[in-house]
């Protein structure tokens, strides 16, 4: 009887064919709760995949060093040559030119806005007939070398957010800065320094600070975030062994640590303690391989003499072009240098010129000295600051003082290297050197250009954090083709 | 039939759910992302496709053929039993692949078609099945064959899926793609229409011409469709193609329509320049004018295809094995088989290392050797990479001599000796590398002479010679002292240095600036065995002589029994009070550290008394400036002593310069003789200066005076 109802409960009618279909119906349904994916909106990208798959495309260049000029340098007294504004000087920043937009509270009471020209000489050099100021007589002889960019703009109107807004595609603080995201997606091409690192140095002008947190990791494995070097003869400190340490000994207590480390690691997984492994293991190496890279006994005396004598004294602007080259020589994928002092808001025909003192020749001697080793082929120098400067004056005008406030909506940069064309002049600005009118470049362009060089397609390197995808030019970004070779 | 057949049931009831389950499928379709297990079982449909291909192929011949089994048992229900476990594979094939189609890489009109026919397979093998008990036999006949005809077209567009839609006639066709370079590049053929090929072509071809529009060849695509020309060559910037792709990609006119794989900006660029300059289907790259917008957008494109490699890619094992600390094996670029190598830390490097490369001999095109020791074996090792592109020698201490080993590395473009010490013979090996694109020699010790007759014989070679010494005199950096202690009891060693090792240090001790005529030349660590301040200079030649750096030492000398002030310190600077100035313990640049005495609204007035008579020879004051802080030198230093016969004597007097400019920190020693005998006190007194002179921005304020130590001797 029992083999009966079971033979019955196989027949099929209507109703059983009903269920039956249900139950395929009811096994998706069932699916979909145990796989919470199942149903998910398509169009996810598989982030591993396009990680391995870096970088996406053959790189022009393989390493960057940025000579970051923090307190944001006039475009006025550099690279942007106005003489209306010398014509003009006194008079009133037209409506039709500033239309309104947004200045900072520090000039913002201010009753007039009475136009200032530089109060140093511009010249035209090289075969792209590039005008530069008389601030910068180094410069200007390796100007068929660079690419000058005069139609940067950015969002941020104040130095903190502006510096963060360059470095990390945000302007508030906690993503990854750019020298990380490189690090994240290219990996060290040499293993026994980090790929990111920092250098600071401070100029006698106006100053303002820098923070950790413009060359943070952000979310991202703290393996990638950048390390200072201290501005000593000792440039990474506590390197050394202490006195009476042998080389084997801290071997085997770093073995020791490790075990104990991996223990840990086995019980909680957090990625950190993994991190910390190999920062460990990474600072043993790294007490052979910095001494060999920061040593500059061995440089010969043409070198001095080309980034000037300076470039012994540790801790400033000249010593630390000189250490970029050497750590990028040595495969450090991002080298980062900070030179503060930058912030003229009054004062500035005085500190301007201390200022462009301080980094002109070095600068230029950076781009000889790497295209003399045949290096500049695959490095990309970057220099440039946060914003630009106004061009009316802030506080009381005088022919040779004068200030100027801060002004996000044009400024210039330079590029060269890493397949940037070298000798060109880019974007254009108007008479009054207020507003671009001609190739504007945004920050999340300028980032995509440098990612791009680097054979990363901005907008695929990614990281999930937060439920949420990140890149480092947000949402946005061009690729400045122009300027590419 | 009886119920008997229990197993038949089971596969039925089986059937029926893959019928629902299958239809939930095709409706739920486009919103289904399948988590990573189920992936697999869609990678499984091209094994699983065979078993109903051949099951109901069996079965349907069957029902055609019934005579095929004529005379044998139970014919009907192995015919059903054929058909029912074709179509339970065929539904599993069939969900198998509705998965598989959620991946990408497919285009989606292609699944399409192979989708519905598999499903007609299905549904048509079903109602085969259902109605094979019946008599319809015309029926049964016509399902069955367009069921075999079903099955032969699902079969053929899976295989299109698959190995692509030329798959089953490319044998017939010929042709490679050949690789051209650039000299001889079309513009249309070589840039162009591998776009149109990729991106257009399937839905504007010979066999589907969407728009009537074919974009196949040149004459159709300057015929153009329905719609009219698609090429203004009057106005190219109002040409429908490029209105066309530039439209946003919702509108419904956007060329490639939305779903199908898009033009890239780099694509859409180099259309446009192409249609803008002149939209040539004959002219070739080179004739366009190097600076067009095309021509250099082509020309970036070209570069990308142009570097191709004929060797075979090494084994990932392999190339996984050579990476180490001390030395990168990589790829140049994903996908390439050409390898790029660099070496680090030269206290690892050895020749084994260079001579480990072997295994990748063929695919190594990039080698940076910069600053490794490098023996002549090496430069052996490295002729031996004959695919060698980039060689990097910088500072690798070869003398040059053996070069002409690497005269036979014909694909060799970038060579860079910089930083070596070259023999002048290798100048002659190196004007008979005639494959090098670029050259660098800089700091190898070439003359002029031997940098211009170089250039005449590598005419197409850029040779950098790098920076020259143009003269420019700069001022040296100061020297270094070190020392370890200032303050000593018999003498102290003091050491001189100077990054720079070609400068002569001259130094002099008796608080004069070192210059031509009065020096001494550092050879040795310098004895300093009284009160001395030691000033240095450094010369060299090609350089102006540097800036000084001035250090002071004390001799220990003779502790008062009782010290007494009269005005106490400054609240703020009043370190230990009196014991500061015998404790032996120099204060530093930092005047706030607590070690230094400062004084400004009264004078330092001291009076120090000895336990018997004493006979002293000199004192001296270690004081410290720094105008800018408003410390200066006393303004007035008077000094007193007292006999047996108790009457005080002023010995000294001075009234020191006072600084005409501020001039940083620094110490100041102010050394006094007095040669008395017999003193039992003896009292100093060191007046601030007040007003500060004009030139002080606080002219007018009394200044400081600060002190840290008295030496008596």
């Amino acid at each position: 009887m029992e083999k009966e109802i079971l033979e019955h409960g196989l027949n099929h009618n209507r109703r059983k064919f009903l269920s039956k279909v249900s139950l395929g119906i009811g096994s998706l349904a069932l699916g979909s709760l145990l796989i919470p994916d199942l149903f998910k909106k398509s169009g996810d990208i598989d982030e591993d995949a396009m990680m391995a798959a870096l970088p996406h495309f053959a790189p022009k260049a393989k390493r960057v060093i940025y000579l970051f000029q923090n307190g944001a340098p006039s475009q006025l007294e550099t690279f942007d040559y106005k003489p209306l504004l010398n014509k003009y000087m006194g008079q009133e920043l037209p409506e039709s030119i500033r239309m309104g937009q947004r200045l900072t509270g520090m000039t913002s009471g201010q009753s007039s806005f009475p136009l200032v020209g530089s109060y140093y000489g511009f010249k035209q050099y090289g075969e792209s007939k590039a005008w530069i100021s008389d601030l910068f007589p180094h410069t200007s002889k390796i100007v068929d070398d660079i690419c000058i960019i005069k139609s940067m703009h950015t969002e941020a109107i104040n130095h903190d957010p502006a510096l963060t807004f360059f470095q990390t595609g945000a302007q508030v603080g906690n993503r990854p800065s750019m020298g990380s995201w490189l690090s994240y997606g290219l990996g060290s091409e040499n293993n026994n320094l980090p790929s990111f690192c920092v250098l600071l140095s401070r100029g006698k002008g106006n100053g303002q600070g820098v923070y950790s947190k413009l060359w943070t990791n952000g979310f991202l494995d703290s393996v990638h975030q950048g390390v200072q070097f201290s501005a000593s003869e000792d440039p990474v400190l506590y390197l050394g062994d202490p006195k009476g340490m042998r080389s084997e000994d801290r071997r085997k207590m770093l073995d020791q640590i490790v075990a104990l480390n991996e223990i840990n690691y086995e019980e909680f997984g957090d990625p950190e303690i993994s991190a910390k492994i190999q920062q460990y293991e990474m600072a043993f190496r790294m007490q052979t391989a910095v001494p060999e890279v920061t040593d500059i006994s061995n440089e010969p005396d043409s070198i001095i003499k080309l980034y000037g004598p300076e470039c012994l004294v540790p801790g400033t602007y000249t010593a630390n072009c000189l250490l970029a080259r050497k750590l990028s020589e040595n495969g450090v994928r991002f080298v980062q240098l900070y030179h503060q002092g930058w912030d003229q808001h009054d004062n500035l025909p005085r500190e301007i010129a201390n200022q462009a003192k301080d980094v002109d020749q070095s600068s230029a001697a950076l781009i000889t000295d790497l295209k003399q080793r045949g290096l500049l082929d695959e490095t990309l120098v970057i220099w440039g600051g946060e914003f630009g400067r106004t061009n009316y004056c802030q506080g009381k005008i005088q022919a040779d003082n004068y200030g100027r406030d801060h002004h996000p909506r044009a400024f210039s940069v330079w590029m060269a290297g890493g397949g940037v064309k070298p000798g060109i002049v880019y974007g254009e600005t108007d008479e009054f050197g207020y507003n671009i009118v001609e190739n504007p470049v945004h920050i999340h362009d300028f980032q995509a250009t440098i990612l791009h060089q680097m054979g990363i397609d901005h907008e695929k390197m990614t990281y999930k954090h937060l439920g949420r995808r990140y890149r480092l030019t947000d949402v946005s970004g061009h690729v400045v083709k122009d300027i590419l070779v | 039939m009886v119920q008997s057949n229990r197993f038949n049931t089971i596969l039925e009831n089986s059937l029926i759910v893959g019928h629902g389950f299958i239809l939930i499928l095709i409706i739920g379709q486009n919103h289904i992302v399948l988590p990573s297990i189920l992936k697999v079982i869609g990678r499984m449909h091209p094994l699983l496709l065979h078993f109903p291909i051949v099951l109901l192929l069996i079965g349907v011949l069957l029902v055609l053929f019934p005579k095929v089994l004529s005379g044998a048992q139970h014919q009907d229900r192995l015919i059903k039993v054929t058909l029912l476990l074709g179509l339970i594979f065929s539904a599993i094939t069939i969900i198998a692949g509705l998965f598989l189609s959620t991946e990408t890489g497919y285009v989606r009109e292609d699944i399409q078609y192979h989708q519905w026919t598999g499903i007609s397979v299905f549904w048509i093998g079903s109602i085969l099945y259902w109605s094979i008990d019946r008599d319809f036999l015309h029926l049964k006949k016509a399902l069955s064959i367009s069921l075999i005809f079903c099955i032969l077209i699902t079969g053929h567009l899976g295989a299109s899926l698959t190995h692509g839609e030329d798959f089953l006639w490319s044998p017939l066709a010929s042709g490679e793609v050949e690789y051209v370079p650039l000299e001889e590049a079309l513009a249309y053929d070589h840039i162009i229409k591998p776009i149109l090929e990729q991106k257009c072509i399937s839905c504007h071809k010979a066999s589907k011409q969407k728009g009537e529009l074919r974009l196949d060849q040149p004459d159709y695509i300057l015929t153009g469709g329905e719609n009219g020309k698609v090429l203004d060559l009057e106005e190219p910037e109002n040409s429908p193609l490029l209105q066309r792709i530039l439209l946003p990609l919702d509108h419904d006119d956007h060329m490639p329509p939305k779903g199908k794989n898009q033009l890239t900006e780099e694509e859409i660029l180099i259309l446009q320049a192409w249609v803008k300059d002149s939209a040539s289907f004959e002219k070739k790259l080179v004739q366009f004018e190097e600076k067009s917008e095309f021509f250099q957008l082509a020309n970036y494109k070209f570069i990308d295809v142009e570097v191709r490699y004929n060797f075979n890619p090494a084994d990932p094992k392999i190339i996984g094995s050579l990476n180490n600390f001390y030395r990168k094996v990589s790829p140049i670029h994903p996908q390439s088989p050409a390898l790029s190598v660099s070496f680090f830390g030269k206290e690892n490097f050895n020749s084994e290392s260079l001579k480990e490369l072997s295994k990748i001999r063929d695919q190594v095109v990039e080698m940076n050797l910069s600053n490794m020791p490098l023996s002549d074996e090496d430069i052996k090792t490295i002729s031996g990479l004959k695919n060698l592109e980039k060689l990097n020698l910088n500072f690798t201490g070869i003398n040059g001599t053996n070069l002409n080993q690497l005269k036979n590395l014909e694909h060799l473009k970038s060579l860079s000796l910089t930083g070596n010490n070259l023999a002048s013979s290798t100048k002659n090996i190196l004007s008979e590398m005639v494959q090098l694109e670029s050259l660098y020699l800089w700091n190898t010790g070439f003359s002029e002479n031997e940098f211009s007759s170089l250039k005449e014989k590598l005419r197409s070679t850029y040779l950098e010679t790098g920076y020259k010494d143009d003269g420019t005199l700069y001022v040296l950096n100061a020297p270094i002292i070190e020392f370890d202690k200032m303050i000593f009891i018999d003498q102290t060693t003091v050491n001189l240095r100077h990054p720079i090792s070609t400068v002569k240090l001259f130094y002099t001790l008796d608080n004069t600036l070192p210059d031509s005529s009065n020096h001494l030349v550092y050879q040795q660590p310098i004895q300093i065995k009284k009160n001395s301040t030691l000033r240095v200079r450094a010369f060299a030649e090609g350089w102006l002589g540097s800036t000084e750096a001035k250090a002071v030492f004390f001799k220990a000398g003779l502790k008062p029994e009782q010290v007494s002030l009269a005005f106490e310190p400054n609240e703020k600077h009043k370190g230990k009070g009196t014991a500061t100035l015998f404790d032996q313990e120099k204060g530093d640049l930092d005047f706030g550290s607590g070690k230094w005495l400062g004084f400004k609204d009264q004078p330092f007035d001291l009076n120090m008394k000895f336990k018997e008579p004493t006979e002293i020879g000199t004192v001296a004051f270690s004081l410290f400036t720094d105008e800018n802080s408003y410390i200066f030198p006393p303004s007035k230093i008077e000094i007193w002593v007292k006999g047996r016969g108790g009457s005080w004597k002023r010995t000294n007097r001075e009234n020191p310069e006072i600084p005409a400019e501020a001039g940083g920190r620094s110490m100041m020693l102010k050394e006094y003789e007095l040669n008395e005998s017999n003193v039992l006190e003896l009292r100093a007194r060191l007046q601030p200066i007040n007003p500060l002179p004009k030139w002080h921005p606080g002219a007018g304020q009394r200044g400081w005076v600060f002190i840290d130590e008295i030496f008596i001797n």
